[in-house]
């Protein structure tokens, strides 16, 4: 075969998209007049070189470096050809036209928009984005005493299933490390809106695409928050997915044209960008989208804005509702800077009044206000991407990523004069979202201390100095595969962060431990006594983990360059309880090592406690500038994951069903089920 | 023939396990006047040690057998919902036939099983055909099982297929029980049901006692089939037309009645159905297809294609198949068949009119049906005047509430009804074993009942519920005063509680 086309002289460049059509939102508005103009567009995302066919059959399968798109439909027990996008009639006319009864435009609009939303984090996050490994526990070998070795398997590719499901529901499957689409009939409250019986894809729909690949993408980031081990764990999840697929709506500028000319301006009015999955809410029933970021229909259908109440944050618990209070905020926050910027327009527009008069809006001012929207709506995004290696590893609070996004933010742009910081303080405070052990709710109080020391200073500049070959490492290869590699090499290979870190920190008054709010109380039997591993990755040590190590390179506002290198530890303790009522007390003298102890001896009474620590080098000043932490030795966050795990097990999860349908159907489903069936109506 | 009201009912709560059994006597002075019960079940494939079911029985006759009479009397016997938990103990040859050998007067059944009335008729249709499906959905996934490879998901199919397993109980169709009673789910179309034949048992004990009555919401029980001074009100299961539509188109205010909520589900259904017809449950027919006929590959073309050997069939990634998955919302259809069944509950609520004070006995009655109990209005004939009776006061005439489906989150409605039960001599009384179902009882209901109860609340079997402890230490929100008067009303037996009610 002849490969040797694209690298000679007279071939041209590798192109820098690929250009696919489909939906900026679901089928559902093209079958309305007033959004059929905007409703379909072209997809730009990056090109890749897509799994080669050798026989000739076809030139590629819809395969690339990041996904793998199977479209088995097991119910009905069918294979749907695959999408075969380097035909040359599907380069030269950006793919198949978008139709709902052709499964290959299916496969090619689920690609377009994943890869979209890939996009959109690696340029925030400023390296490339990584799948959550597939974690094999290998049978214990007999006779032996210590422990197998848990493997961790890199995955290339999020596998991806565009009709494995009939139901009205999606999924990003954390075992299987795939995404799972159904379809389902509908039946619509009202036949205008929605044609009874007709199929509804969800594989077809911008918003619930987004969503799911945000759960993989959160899930390869940080695989700990998959834990509900606080109200908000899921809770974030849910939200950050919602997030994330409310913003990508901005960057489809006619859409953004459409709705800004369509509420002349004022996105505060009910308008499709705020607005999630149109067709869904429309087929199961309901008379509008499925989830609304800004307002909601009252009990005659009539659309009415969201107010925020400062209780919701205390008293809404069902996850995806809990979820909606975090959307708001950041949708409130984003409203807020937008209304500020586009006030100037308005005054130019208007010779000062600030007054629109009647009638349609010149072009020139939507399309001024477009860029404005596009453009605060993507600084907002990309806060709230990078954000998220500002969050402690585990056990995440809408305080705690609030404090992420303040610190973030002022990593990039120390000045703050657009007053974004305020904006987003503001927000989640009118939900009465607090972060626990700060001073104030001031901006400066969020922020996390810089420098926060602990570390003996020539320790810390030693470590930093260490981390710089990590930079060397994994700066230039370009391969996701090779950056796993190397970062793995980094770790736990021969003069490895590991190692280095066990000479030169682990049981010594290096003050590690302080910095990190791990453990390493000394000798085994020391250890032990106190629920954690001993010598399980460490040899002389208490055991703990290291999660992620990532490379952050980026360009700030100002234009200089920040290099950072972001570490998580973690440490696992088993924790016993003494229970009487309502009052719940640690068991002090009876924390056990839960990979030790069979499952059947932890007691009625136990969680299976993290405490962990993302630490943010500075490798410029060669010091630790953040130290964001989660204490293994609190005693007041054990009991408060106890009783939280306790309640779930007595009962706002399904009453019979109990944890197993969430650990099959997928804890990051688009829909859950119990929260639509009971309509509303709980007994206490 | 005018007589004196009735002036006490004493209610027996048996604590033979996780299911609900209730004997009523209502008493003339000394004398026992009329006796009524209510249900006589246990949670599918268990059984108590403690108390085995022979000792219920055995008190039962002892209790209603009256001096020179050959057989023990039953006024009344009320079946209130076709769940194994309620009326197991009717089934004729799962065990001996108990009740044959007690005079029974009247049979009381919801409308909803009334063969004779329509809309009933279309609702058990449906409901049947919705275990149907559930048991051929079951059946696959159980086979699902043991093939995944994955551990964590195997684990979590097990778990799951035994909740499956579990909600199927309700109606005796565990598939545990299958596979040994030899019923095969594909072939003959008709599913035996254990429940379905312990109720024809009930139905068989009032024709050949003194007949069925089937109660409808918003009427009373005629007086001639009770006794002087009581009043029995019927509350639900709600009727409503929307239930024959066969697929509920719902708005913005969602409320499921007795319909099953296919939303959705549709396809899901057909196919399992298909599944069902077909003889080995494998042959494969793409004609239900989203996309219809040859859209796509076979399973067995896809096997030899070199995409999916290096994709979807590579061994190493077996973990990431998804042949079962599209069957996992049996658990969600699961829990709405089981919701759509627990609101057929026939549900009384029986007045001493000499004190006004009332009995609540919703069966399993759910959300749907408490909130339906407030459309009707009773005119009730006292003191010569007519008087019109909502279901409000009822609730805030409650002095003894049977706990609706043994203390799950859905089934006691908090403003419209447990908030309304504000008699001062409120008591509640559950039955329900622990460890039987993740969730029950619900921790926030059990409080809220200790509140409005005042910690009169009375557990027949649960041990971390012990109603002895009721008689040791006074509960901290009742006066020593009300705990004594609570106390003289209370017996507790190993085999029984009993609380008397005095008008």
């Amino acid at each position: 075969m002849k490969t040797k086309s694209s690298t000679s002289k007279s071939a041209p460049p590798i192109p820098p998209f690929r250009k696919l059509r489909g939906y900026a939102c679901d089928p559902s508005l093209s079958t309305a007049l007033a959004t059929v103009a905007v409703n379909e567009l072209v997809y730009k995302v990056k090109w890749e070189t897509l799994r080669k066919c050798s026989d000739g059959s076809r030139f590629s399968w819809p395969a690339g470096d990041y996904l793998e798109i199977v479209d088995y439909d097991p119910a009905t027990g069918c294979f749907y050809e695959p999408v075969d996008l380097d035909h040359p009639h599907m380069l030269v006319q950006d793919g198949h036209a978008p139709h709902v009864s052709n499964p290959q435009f299916h496969q090619q609009m689920v690609y377009a928009v994943m890869m979209y939303t890939i996009k959109n984090f690696e340029l925030a996050l400023g390296r490339k984005i990584q799948w959550a490994p597939n974690i094999r526990i290998p049978e214990k070998i007999s006779g032996e005493s210590k422990r197998a070795t848990v493997i961790f398997e890199f995955v290339p590719r999020l596998r991806v299933y565009p009709h494995a499901l009939r139901q009205a529901n999606a999924y990003y499957d954390p075992i299987k490390k795939a995404l799972l689409f159904g379809y389902f009939s509908a039946t619509p409250a009202n036949p205008q809106l929605q044609l009874p019986g007709a199929t509804v894809f969800t594989c077809l729909s911008h918003d619930i695409i987004a969503h799911e690949t945000t759960h993989a993408i959160l899930d390869g980031l940080h695989r700990r928050y998959i834990n509900a081990t606080h109200p908000d764990t899921r809770a974030f999840h849910e939200a950050f997915a919602d997030i994330v697929a409310l913003f990508q709506h901005f960057s489809f500028p006619e859409v953004l044209k459409h709705q800004i000319a369509q509420t002349r301006g004022d996105l505060k009015r009910q308008n499709l960008l705020g607005q999630l999955a149109q067709q869904f809410g429309k087929a199961i029933g309901g008379y509008g989208s499925l989830r609304d970021a800004i307002g909601g229909l009252d009990e005659e259908g009539n659309w009415v804005p969201q107010v925020p109440d400062p209780s919701d944050y205390a008293t809404v618990m069902e996850f995806h509702k809990r979820g909606g209070i975090l959307v708001g905020a950041v949708f409130d926050a984003f409203l807020n800077i937008y209304q500020r910027r586009v006030q100037k327009l308005m005054r130019i527009a208007t010779g000062g009044t600030g007054v629109l008069p009647a009638g349609e809006l010149h072009p020139d001012l939507v399309d001024a206000m477009a860029d404005t929207a596009a453009q605060s709506a993507s600084e907002v995004l990309r806060i709230c991407i990078r954000a998220l290696d500002y969050c402690p590893p585990l056990d995440l609070s809408f305080g705690d990523y609030l404090r992420a996004i303040i610190t973030a933010d002022f990593d990039m742009l120390p000045d703050d004069s657009q007053e974004y910081r305020v904006a987003f303080v503001e927000a989640f405070q009118r939900r009465g979202i607090s972060a626990a052990g700060v001073k104030s709710m001031a901006v400066e109080d969020l922020q996390y201390p810089s420098n926060p020391g602990g570390l003996d200073l020539a320790f810390e500049n030693s470590l930093a100095m260490f981390l710089r070959q990590f930079k060397n490492a994994v700066g230039y290869p370009t391969s996701r595969e090779e950056i796993h590699d190397e970062t793995n090499r980094f770790v736990n290979g021969v003069d490895g962060l590991r190692q280095f870190l066990e000479t030169r920190f682990l049981n010594s008054e290096g003050g590690f431990a302080d910095l990190t709010g791990l453990m390493f109380p000394g000798d085994q039997a020391k250890t032990e006594a106190l629920g954690l591993e001993y010598g399980y990755l460490t040899k002389d040590a208490a055991s703990y983990v290291i999660g992620n190590v990532w490379l952050a390179n980026r360009v700030t506002a100002d234009g200089s360059i920040v290099s950072h290198v972001v570490v998580t530890v973690v440490q696992k303790r088993g924790v016993r309880f003494l229970v009487d009522g309502d009052d719940v007390s640690v068991d002090e003298d009876n924390f056990f090592v839960p990979d030790k102890v069979p499952v059947e001896e932890w007691g009625e009474h136990h969680v299976i406690f993290n405490g962990g620590c993302t630490l943010i080098f500075d490798l410029d000043t060669l010091r630790v500038r953040y130290a964001v932490k989660k204490d293994i030795n609190d005693y007041a966050r054990m009991i408060r994951q106890y009783k939280y795990e306790h309640d779930l097990q007595s009962g706002i999860g399904q009453t019979y069903f109990s944890g197993a349908m969430t650990a099959l159907a997928g804890p990051f489903a688009f829909m859950h089920s119990h929260s639509s069936n009971d309509g509303g109506c709980h007994g206490h | 023939m005018a007589t004196d009201p009735v002036t006490s009912v004493k209610v027996k709560m048996y604590r033979h396990g996780f299911g609900d059994c209730f004997l009523l006597s209502f008493f003339r002075a000394e004398m026992r006047v009329f006796t009524m019960l209510v249900d006589c079940g246990i949670k599918h494939n268990t059984s108590s040690k403690e108390v085995p079911i022979e000792e219920v029985i055995r008190d039962l006759e002892s209790t209603l057998i009256a001096e020179g009479e050959a057989k023990p009397r039953l006024d009344v016997l009320v079946a209130t919902h076709e769940h194994w938990d309620h009326i197991s103990f009717f089934h004729p040859t799962r065990w001996p036939d108990y009740f044959g050998k007690f005079d029974i007067g009247n049979v009381w059944l919801s409308w909803t099983e009334d063969p004779r009335d329509r809309e009933a008729v279309a609702i058990n249709a449906r409901l049947r055909r919705g275990v149907d499906i559930l048991g051929i959905a079951a059946d696959l996934l159980q086979r699902a099982g043991a093939n995944e490879s994955d551990v964590g998901t195997r684990r979590a199919r097990q778990a799951f297929n035994a909740s499956m397993d579990g909600v199927l109980g309700f109606y005796g169709v565990g598939l545990r029980d299958t596979s040994e009673s030899g019923i095969d789910y594909k072939t003959n179309g008709s599913i035996s049901k254990l429940t379905e034949e312990a109720l024809k048992n009930v139905i068989h004990l009032g024709q050949t006692g003194g007949g069925v009555s089937y109660l409808s919401p918003g009427t009373m029980v005629a007086p001639q089939m009770l006794t002087e001074g009581i009043n029995v009100y019927v509350l639900g299961p709600p009727r409503n037309r929307k239930i024959n539509q066969s697929n509920p188109a719902r708005g913005a205010t969602k409320q499921t009645y007795l319909g099953i909520d296919n939303s959705g589900l549709t396809s899901f259904i057909d196919r399992v159905l298909e599944f069902g017809e077909s003889d080995n449950g494998q042959t494969m027919d793409d004609s239900n297809g989203p996309f219809g006929e040859d859209a796509g590959q076979s399973v067995e073309d896809a096997q030899n294609d070199p995409y999916y050997q290096t994709s979807y069939y590579k061994p190493e990634e077996a973990y990431r198949r998804i042949e079962h998955n599209w069957l996992d919302i049996a658990g969600q259809f699961a829990l709405q068949l089981d919701g759509a069944i627990n609101n057929t509950s026939l549900v009384l609520a029986i007045e001493l009119t000499q004190s006004g004070k009332v009995l609540l006995f919703p069966g399993d009655a759910q959300v749907g049906s408490w909130l339906s109990w407030h459309d009707h209005e009773w005119k009730v004939p006292r003191g010569g005047q007519t008087e019109t009776v909502k279901a409000k006061d009822l609730l805030e005439r409650t002095v003894l509430y049977k706990v609706s489906h043994h203390g799950s989150h859905n089934a006691t409605l908090a403003e419209q009804g447990l908030e309304m039960m504000t008699h001062p001599e409120l008591v509640a009384m559950m039955a329900e074993k622990e460890n039987s179902y993740s969730g029950i009882p619900h921790t926030p209901l059990m409080e809220r009942l200790h509140r409005m109860c005042k910690g009169r609340v009375i557990v027949s079997a649960d041990i971390n519920y012990p109603p002895e402890k009721l008689v040791e230490s006074r509960p901290a929100e009742l006066s020593a005063r009300e705990w004594k008067a609570f106390k003289d009303e209370l017996v507790v037996e190993p085999v029984f509680v009993e609380y008397t009610v005095r008008s």
